[in-house]
């Protein structure tokens, strides 16, 4: 049987070690928690800022074609090229970066819808030099500004997206830290539970038998050959109540060789 | 009572699931999964609380039957709450409340989801789930008592306490032989259908896990349909053989198998429990036909499958039941309610206490008739005394009236009649899967989280056997 050092030595290593286990364990779920929420922050800025920049080169490239049929056809060619070169930049980046099935989706429709715009715009330069300028107007009506509409409608789509990502990942994460505390929680339950049953033992084999020999040698008296109580366990106290009543034995007899 | 001695069993009891859920995050690491932090949190956690008893309390050389019967019950319950641990770290589906369910529901082998999409768990968290079946399906307590030394006292005083009394009538053998029996039947059973599921096409993991819900008849599958999935006839056919097998004695099947003249086939018991489920599926097969639910081979197949299934008390299903007659319900609700057979791993009722039931009816008909008769009740050769038979209607009587009860409370949640009462059955009978609501393909994750709390009590009662809880009630209120 282990000694009463052994016992408790143990015990409290058990119980460094629970907490040890418990800490590491929270430490990372906390660290995952604030490592997803900073990537989730991050990407979702990303993908709005790069919606936004879509926007602005399609407003440009418009403008440019209004230059161009309005006769300034130089500057009007030399923005529509720049639009469209930065629209194609951005839209193959946030495709690359892209991670769900859903957000390709949405870029791949931006894309097309663009396309079609992008093409039309070509055609209608390329047909200008041959038609009057009211009839410049009508064109641009009648066939580029609903094509225009579509790819803003497109961009919305997208952006729409990508704000009910964010709320529903800010749940997720909000879900996740929760979740972190658990392990603490759990932890502080068994420590609780393993500081009843420590206790509970302390007393049962430590103060309890501690007690049985105090109350034994305090109403001992003289006549007594032993303590008269039983210690059941097999460690020091067993070992000092055996020691006390060989001192008892010893004592009584040079007391009957001095009588 | 002595409760050191009881913490040092139920130190056990903590490190024999420890062992599991190490298993168990071991494959989570493999797989690099997000239950392995959870499952070796949770391993740690029982190792630590299991280890403190054994450092201070010695071997005692005796357990009183009162000392027995706490350290079952408080051991099963103890377990069922670790068991909670894991599912409720990993999070997804499992609130504290579908934690506590489901947790208790495996390690009480009733098989009963609150999980909408099984198919999302990870496989380490998906072993544990199968794990808690094959813990509870023999009895935690009795895997404990078979690692321990065969002292004087201790074994009887537990072994009593976890398994029902009625299951040593018939066998003049020692309590440590009897739970060795149980365990080596338990796992050759376990073993061999594994490899023969394997051998029908099924992946290693998946025979592994559903052969630990057949054999501990518990239900719960890694597959959403659960055996509807695989459709194919030569694993539903292989799965019933072994659900019978698992819901008939295990002393049974060990003196088979040694060729002993009282076996499988001589045992009438046995024989009237194994025609009964033939004439529930012949009449559901029956009724499938006539009234064109499917064609004759396929009424057969599913009526086969279902009245198994349930009778058993595992819970798998290949069919969804609730859209089946009126007729071929309520024969599938006596199945529920019957249950299988003592010395196996089912819970609920138990087919033998129905049967001495019917035999007593039987005697006091013809007492009745001649007051002065003399008149016994036996099974197989065995007269069964009267203090026995007594006992025996006064449990069918604690049952009735404590899934009745059960089943009021869960309407007073406005939960419909026909759910609250096929799930009060199938839960304290730890069958699984119901009716309405909580059909064979549904599961138990649409209830209110305190109908959830309900119906694990009422699944520890039905495996605990009312009696123990009650017993064990009294002599710790007795203390105080």
């Amino acid at each position: 049987m282990l000694s009463l050092k052994t016992k408790i030595t143990f015990s409290f290593a058990l119980l460094i070690f629970m907490l040890i286990v418990a800490g590491l364990m929270s430490l990372s779920e906390f660290k995952k928690v604030s490592s997803s929420a900073d990537q989730i922050i991050k990407k979702q800025y990303a993908s709005i800022e790069q919606s936004k920049s879509i926007l602005e080169s399609l407003e440009h490239e418009n403008t440019g074609l209004l230059m161009f049929l309005a006769g300034n056809m130089e500057e009007g060619m030399k923005i529509i090229s720049e639009s469209d070169s930065t629209i194609q930049k951005i839209i193959a980046e946030t495709t690359a970066s892209a991670i769900e099935k859903e957000e390709k989706d949405y870029l791949l429709t931006i894309d097309e819808e663009y396309q079609k715009f992008h093409s039309s715009v070509l055609t209608a330069c390329r047909k200008a030099n041959s038609i009057p300028l009211d009839e410049r107007n009508k064109l641009y009506l009648t066939e580029i500004h609903p094509l225009f509409s579509s790819v803003k409608s497109a961009v919305d789509v997208f952006v729409k997206h990508n704000q009910e990502n964010i709320i529903s990942q800010a749940s997720f994460v909000s879900q996740r830290s929760k979740r972190a505390i658990m392990p603490a929680l759990v932890s502080i339950i068994a420590a609780i539970l393993f500081s009843i049953i420590l206790n509970f033992f302390i007393n049962e084999y430590f103060v309890s038998p501690i007690k049985k020999i105090t109350e034994a040698v305090s109403s001992f008296y003289p006549e007594q050959y032993n303590l008269n109580i039983k210690i059941n366990s097999k460690d020091e106290i067993k070992e000092l109540e055996k020691e006390i009543n060989k001192m008892i034995l010893r004592l009584q007899r040079s007391r009957s060789q001095n009588e | 009572m002595k409760a050191k001695i009881i913490i040092k069993y139920l130190g056990f009891v903590l490190l024999f699931n420890a062992i599991f859920l190490f298993i168990s995050a071991g494959i989570s690491l493999y797989l690099h999964e997000t239950s392995f932090v959870p499952l070796l949190f949770s391993a740690f956690m029982c190792t630590i609380l299991g280890t403190l008893p054994q450092v201070f309390v010695e071997t005692p050389d005796e357990v009183s039957f009162h000392e027995g019967l706490s350290i079952s019950v408080l051991g099963w319950i103890i377990t069922c709450l670790i068991g909670t641990i894991p599912y409720f770290l990993w999070g997804g589906e499992f609130s504290l409340a579908n934690a506590i369910f489901e947790s208790v529901s495996g390690f009480t082998t009733t098989g009963s989801t609150i999980l909408n999409d099984i198919e999302v768990l990870p496989k380490g968290l998906l072993f544990w789930r199968a794990s808690t079946h094959f813990i509870g399906g023999a009895g935690i307590i009795l895997f404990v008592l078979l690692i321990l030394p065969d002292k004087r006292g201790i074994q009887s005083s537990i072994y009593h306490s976890e398994v029902s009394g009625l299951s040593m009538m018939n066998f003049k053998t020692k309590t440590k032989e009897i739970g060795n029996i149980i365990v080596i039947v338990y796992c050759s059973l376990v073993l061999l259908e594994t490899v023969l599921l394997k051998l029908l096409g099924m992946e290693w993991f998946d025979a592994i896990c559903h052969s630990f819900a057949t054999v501990a008849t518990g239900g719960f599958s890694t597959k959403n349909l659960s055996i509807a999935y695989y459709n194919n006839i030569w694993i539903e056919i292989t799965i019933m053989f072994f659900m019978i097998l698992s819901s008939i004695h295990f002393g049974l099947i060990y003196a088979t198998i040694l060729g002993k003249k009282f076996n499988i086939f001589t045992s009438k018991i046995t024989r009237t429990y194994i025609i009964a489920i033939f004439i529930g599926i012949l009449l559901v097969a029956l009724q499938l036909t006539h009234e064109h639910v499917y064609d004759f081979n396929n009424s057969l197949r599913y009526a086969s499958f279902q009245v198994i299934s349930l009778a058993t008390t595992t819970g798998f299903a290949t069919a969804d039941t609730p859209n089946w007659p009126i007729f071929s319900i309520l024969i599938l609700i006596y199945y529920t309610i019957q249950c299988g057979m003592v010395g196996s791993t089912s819970g609920g009722l138990k087919f033998d206490r129905v049967y001495l039931f019917f035999q007593s009816l039987i005697k006091q008909l013809k007492l009745a008739k001649h007051p002065n008769g003399v008149y016994s009740v036996k099974v197989d050769e065995i007269t069964i005394s009267n203090e026995v038979e007594l006992q025996t209607v006064v449990f069918i009587l604690l049952y009735i009236l404590t899934f009745s009860v059960v089943a009021l409370l869960l309407t007073a949640m406005n939960i419909d009649g026909i759910t609250s009462f096929s799930a009060s059955i199938a839960t304290i009978g730890n069958v699984g899967p119901g009716f309405g609501g909580v059909s064979s393909l549904g599961n138990y994750a649409g209830l209110p989280d305190i109908a959830k709390y309900l119906l694990s009590i009422n699944m520890l009662l039905g495996r605990l056997e009312i009696v123990n809880v009650i017993v064990f009630l009294t002599i710790i209120t007795r203390r105080k």
